[in-house]
């Protein structure tokens, strides 16, 4: 069929929404028949998202040059006028594969120069930082990478969070006074603030929101790989990896709808719902379970393990877990290295599991070199928000010799609190992870069995 | 965590890809949601997952393939949000654009929006300005229509013509960038 003019326009009026329901199943024939047709359609959508990209530069460019020019821009209707040009809000993506930016920029550059700072402060922020600890980093959609992120960093659309260590957490402030934190080993993006809604993706790891105590709140929407969940003054929180995601709802209520087919439930408080890619059943939100007080960590299911290599078996040890390299960058020093191993208890009891005084961590281990072992485990509210990290060491003579396997029994009251202005005991609260680790130097450490023994009265 | 397997595409390479083929990703998805803004955020996001995601690639048709389904999918999950279900094309036509998309030989992103830059720039004013108004500040045709002061099948009639005219000035370019390489 030879591809004319009356029909690009009917496209053109397809494309706009303006076509008439016979119109529709004529576009929807000529698309399916006539290649010239698709060549045309392709052709405008690539020209349309280039044409925006154009535009995008030049006007950022003029903001650099003209505060007012910003000012105005802001003005204009549509989303629209957010300023991220594509290769700068890529960054935020690139994670380790830094190296590979700065080339890549250059084989698709523009050929207006683009300022180091092409990304407006002018946009608001969404979320500020109000403490981080341990290791992270920031992946600004301006192009800017940052490893120490500090209090009061003020972030905004297409910025990307992201914690790289067992100990690490960040605390973010809403600009509705709400307040969320994320846990180690999570990564965390600023989508944007439209309506009223502010919109995060949280592509892994844990998040708890504590909505503001005021009727102001504004709707939070939080994008995962396998659900979007919706939520206004809602005290929740949830975990996710690449195939699985978990939402407990502890106040208020939260939509939830699952990304695969688009079903939803309304989450009520104290009720969970847990949704994954490779299950077809309906979303259903359950009452969340009762908590126990033992558990053994499955050192055989990958979801329990968050850091570590897995090492061949041997002798009676089936499961060994080496520990991996992890560096911990530290403000005006250099980075130091971590050898850390790290298991998530929420990923692997559907019970809640609870923190009680008397009870012990046992740990079954390894090291080849006489080393500290730093012990640790994170914790959140039952039913409630982060509640923080506990530590102790175990020096090397208290381990035994090296080479040979060790257990310790560590009574939960020896853990000195990291953040003692939430939690000053680990009493009633409920384990979140629990890693081990040696600072500076690789001893070789191995994990083969982890558990919590509740306390036993003789 | 990402390991770099015998065979498999280095983090280094699905990025380099994913700039390769960034402006058909993104026009893929832009063809689902129809809003230039959303089609970058689509991209970004699909960007995304394809460096934290733990599955490799072997080849880099296969990191297209994922990633076209990707956008697809999240252009459809964008719709759904904004309750614009009904402006979507079916699968097979979807799966036919980016049958042809990942069979059509790629230029270099860069080279195809420096080559749109330079057509541009021999368009007249009015031309420019109503690109910008329906793709960059997403207004409808009738909206355009009023702005411009014209009628609106005259407006769809210069946007298609347009959108044509610089579909061949942008191959010429692109030919003899080729031949002169």
């Amino acid at each position: 069929m030879n591809h004319d003019e009356p029909q690009r326009e009917l496209l053109v009026r397809y494309l706009d929404g303006q076509v008439t329901p016979a119109e529709r199943q004529r576009v929807a024939e000529l698309l399916r028949t006539d290649r010239e047709a698709r060549e045309f359609l392709r052709e405008l959508a690539e020209q349309s998202v280039m044409a925006a990209d154009l535009e995008r530069t030049a006007l950022a460019q003029q903001q650099e040059l003209s505060p007012r020019a910003s000012q105005g821009a802001e003005n204009r209707r549509a989303v629209r006028a957010r300023l991220r040009p594509w290769q700068w809000g890529l960054a935020a993506a690139v994670a380790m594969a830094l190296l590979a930016l700065a080339a890549i920029q250059l084989s698709i550059s523009f050929r207006e120069p683009r300022g180091s700072n092409a990304f407006p402060a002018s946009k608001p922020w969404i979320l500020r930082v109000s403490k981080v600890t341990g290791s992270s980093q920031f992946f600004g959609s301006g192009g800017q990478l940052e490893s120490a992120l500090n209090a009061g960093a003020q972030l905004r659309a297409g910025d990307t969070l992201e914690t790289r260590s067992c100990d690490a957490w960040i605390e973010l402030e809403l600009r509705d006074g709400s307040r969320m934190t994320i846990a180690g080993h999570s990564t965390l993006r600023i989508l944007g603030s439209e309506s009223d809604a502010t919109r995060l993706n949280l592509l892994r790891g844990t998040l708890w929101v504590s909505p503001a105590r005021r009727p102001a709140a504004e709707g939070l929407e939080i994008q995962t790989p396998v659900v979007v969940i919706e939520a206004r003054s809602t005290q929740f929180d949830l975990q996710t990896a690449a195939a699985e995601t978990l939402v407990r709802v502890n106040e208020g209520s939260a939509h939830v709808r699952r990304n695969l087919d688009g079903s939803v439930v309304e989450v009520p408080p104290g009720h969970q719902v847990t949704a994954a890619l490779g299950r077809q059943d309906p979303l259903a939100a359950l009452p969340q379970p009762k908590p126990v007080d033992h558990w053994v960590c499955d050192l055989g299911r990958v979801p329990e393990v968050i850091l570590g290599r897995w090492l061949p078996p041997e002798g009676t040890e089936r499961a060994r877990l080496g520990a991996a390299p992890l560096p911990w960058p530290l403000p005006d020093r250099d980075p130091v290295m971590l050898y850390a191993a790290a298991f998530s208890a929420l990923s692997s009891s559907d019970h809640p599991v609870l923190l009680q005084t008397g009870s012990k961590l046992v740990f079954r281990g390894r090291t080849d070199r006489p080393q500290t072992v730093r012990f640790g485990f994170s914790t959140q509210k039952m039913q409630g928000a982060f509640a923080g990290k506990f530590e102790m060491d175990v020096r090397p003579e208290l381990l035994g010799p090296a080479g040979q396997t060790w257990e310790v029994r560590l009574p939960l009251s020896d853990f000195r609190p990291l953040q003692p202005q939430l939690s000053f005991s680990p009493d009633g609260l409920e384990l979140t992870d629990v890693y081990a680790l040696t600072i500076k130097e690789d001893a070789g450490l191995e994990v083969f069995h982890v558990e919590l023994r509740p306390h036993i009265p003789e | 965590m990402a390991f770099g397997f015998i065979g498999m595409l280095s983090e280094q390479e699905i990025l380099q890809s994913l700039m390769k083929w960034r402006t058909r990703l993104s026009a893929a998805a832009w063809v689902v949601v129809r809003d230039a803004h959303a089609a970058e955020d689509i991209f970004q996001n699909v960007a995304l997952k394809a460096m934290t995601r733990e599955v490799s690639f072997e080849t880099e048709s296969a990191l297209m393939s994922w990633a076209f389904i990707t956008a697809r999918r999240e252009g459809i999950d964008w719709l759904r949000r904004h309750h614009r279900e009904t402006l979507c094309l079916d699968d097979d036509t979807l799966n036919l654009l980016e049958h042809e998309w990942q069979a059509t030989p790629s230029h270099d992103a860069g080279a195809k929006i420096e080559a749109l830059q330079d057509c541009l720039a021999s368009v007249p004013e009015s031309s420019r300005r109503l690109l910008k108004l329906r793709y960059f500040d997403g207004y409808s045709c009738q909206e355009v229509a009023e702005q411009m002061g014209s009628g609106l099948n005259a407006i769809y009639k210069r946007i298609s013509r347009l959108h044509q005219s610089l579909k061949e000035c942008i191959e010429g370019k692109l030919s003899r960038l080729g031949e002169g390489s």
